[in-house]
C-alpha cells in the first residue's frame, strides 16, 4: 500500500499533522482513559493503538474471549489517529461508518494491537482499512476493519492531496 | 443480578436457566464488556430495548463531550446479541461475523437507546439490524447490521 505525502504548497494556511498534539489529544479522550488505551504511533503510513486485556472486557466468560465491542472501539481510535495523522493540524475528524469482520477469538490475556491506515483521502471524507492483532502475533489478525471519516476544514484552506510518493 | 446457581455454570448452560426463568435480559449482568459498559435490556411497551446510560468515562471527545463511536457500536453489538437470543428458535450462544455501524448523529451526554430487529434467522447464520437513538426514535444517532453464526445444535 502507497501511503499519503503531506505536500504543503497545496495547502495555503493549513499546518502539516503534528503528531505531538494529536497524541495529547488523544490521551485527554475520557474513554480511553478509562479502558487504558494508548496510542503507540502515528504518521502518513500508518498508525497504532494498544489495548491490554482486562477481564472486565471479556465478552464470553466461558472463553475469555474480549467482547467485539472493545474492538470496535479500538479500530474506531486507530483509524481516527490514522485520519488525523493524515490531514492539517486542527481538522475536526467524525466516524461516518465503520465495519468489522471478527476473523477469530482474540487469545485471552494478550495485548491487543490496532493498525490503520488511511489509504485515500478527499475534500470530505478520509478512507482508511486496518486489522487488529494480538501483539505477539502480527501476522494472523483477529479482526479486519474498513472506515470512512469525515473531515472538516475548518478555517484551512484545503488543497488538492496526492498519493504518493 | 440475584446470585443464583447460575453464576457458576457455564453461560452456554445459563440461558437455558434464563430463559426458563424469563430473565434472558439478565445476560448483560453476566458479560463482563457488557456489565462494565452497564447496558441495561428490558421490554418497554412490547418492544425489547437496551439502554446505555450515560457515563463521563463514555466521553470520546473533552471538548465537544460527545460519546466515543465504540461505545455506541459496542451497544449496538450487545443489543443485537440479547435482541437475538430473544428470537432464537433453539436457543444457543451466538457468535458475531461482522458488524457494519453507521454513525448518523453526535451522541451528546445522556442515554442512548438501541432497538432491533430480527431480519433473518436461518439454521447457520442470522441479520440482526440495529438502530439506535435518544431524543427520539425519529432521530436515529445510529444504525448497524449485525451477522451471527449459530452453532450447532448436538441432537
Amino acid at each position: 500500500m502507497r501511503g499519503l505525502s503531506f505536500s504543503m504548497s497545496k495547502f495555503q494556511d493549513a499546518l502539516p499533522p503534528d503528531v505531538e498534539s494529536i497524541f495529547a489529544f488523544y490521551a485527554s479522550i475520557p474513554h480511553h482513559n478509562a479502558i487504558g488505551l494508548e496510542a503507540v504511533s502515528a504518521n502518513l503510513e500508518m498508525a497504532q493503538m494498544r489495548i491490554a486485556y482486562d477481564p472486565r472486557f471479556v465478552g464470553n466468560p466461558d472463553t475469555g474471549i474480549l467482547h467485539g465491542g472493545l474492538i470496535t472501539t479500538l479500530m474506531d481510535a486507530t483509524g481516527g489517529l490514522a485520519v488525523m495523522a493524515s490531514v492539517p493540524k486542527g481538522t475536526p475528524v467524525a466516524t461516518l461508518d465503520l465495519r468489522l469482520d471478527y476473523l477469530r477469538g482474540a487469545e485471552p490475556e494478550v495485548s491487543l494491537i490496532g493498525c490503520a491506515h488511511c489509504y485515500k483521502l478527499t475534500r470530505n471524507v478520509a478512507f482508511t482499512r486496518g486489522v487488529a492483532y494480538e501483539e505477539d502475533n502480527p501476522d494472523d489478525p483477529i479482526a479486519n476493519f474498513i472506515a470512512t471519516y469525515m473531515i472538516k476544514p475548518v478555517g484551512i484552506k484545503m488543497g488538492v492531496w496526492e498519493a504518493g510518493p | 443480578m440475584n446470585a443464583t446457581s447460575a453464576d457458576i455454570l457455564p453461560l452456554s448452560k445459563v440461558i437455558n436457566i434464563l430463559r426458563d426463568e424469563d430473565r434472558l435480559t439478565d445476560i448483560n449482568g453476566l458479560v463482563p464488556y457488557a456489565d462494565f459498559l452497564g447496558v441495561v435490556s428490558a421490554f418497554e411497551g412490547g418492544e425489547l430495548v437496551s439502554r446505555l446510560p450515560f457515563r463521563e468515562d463514555m466521553i470520546g471527545n473533552y471538548t465537544t463531550r460527545i460519546f466515543h463511536g465504540g461505545v455506541l457500536g459496542a451497544l449496538m453489538e450487545q443489543a443485537a446479541y440479547v435482541h437475538l437470543l430473544h428470537d432464537l428458535k433453539r436457543l444457543r450462544l451466538p457468535k458475531v461475523i461482522n458488524i457494519s455501524i453507521n454513525y448518523l448523529r453526535p451522541v451528546v451526554p445522556e442515554d442512548v437507546l438501541a432497538g432491533c430487529i430480527t431480519v433473518r434467522q436461518g439454521a447457520r447464520i442470522a441479520n440482526v439490524r440495529v438502530r439506535s437513538w435518544q431524543t427520539s426514535w425519529n432521530e436515529p444517532v445510529g444504525t448497524a447490521d449485525v451477522h451471527f453464526l449459530l452453532p450447532k445444535i448436538r441432537k
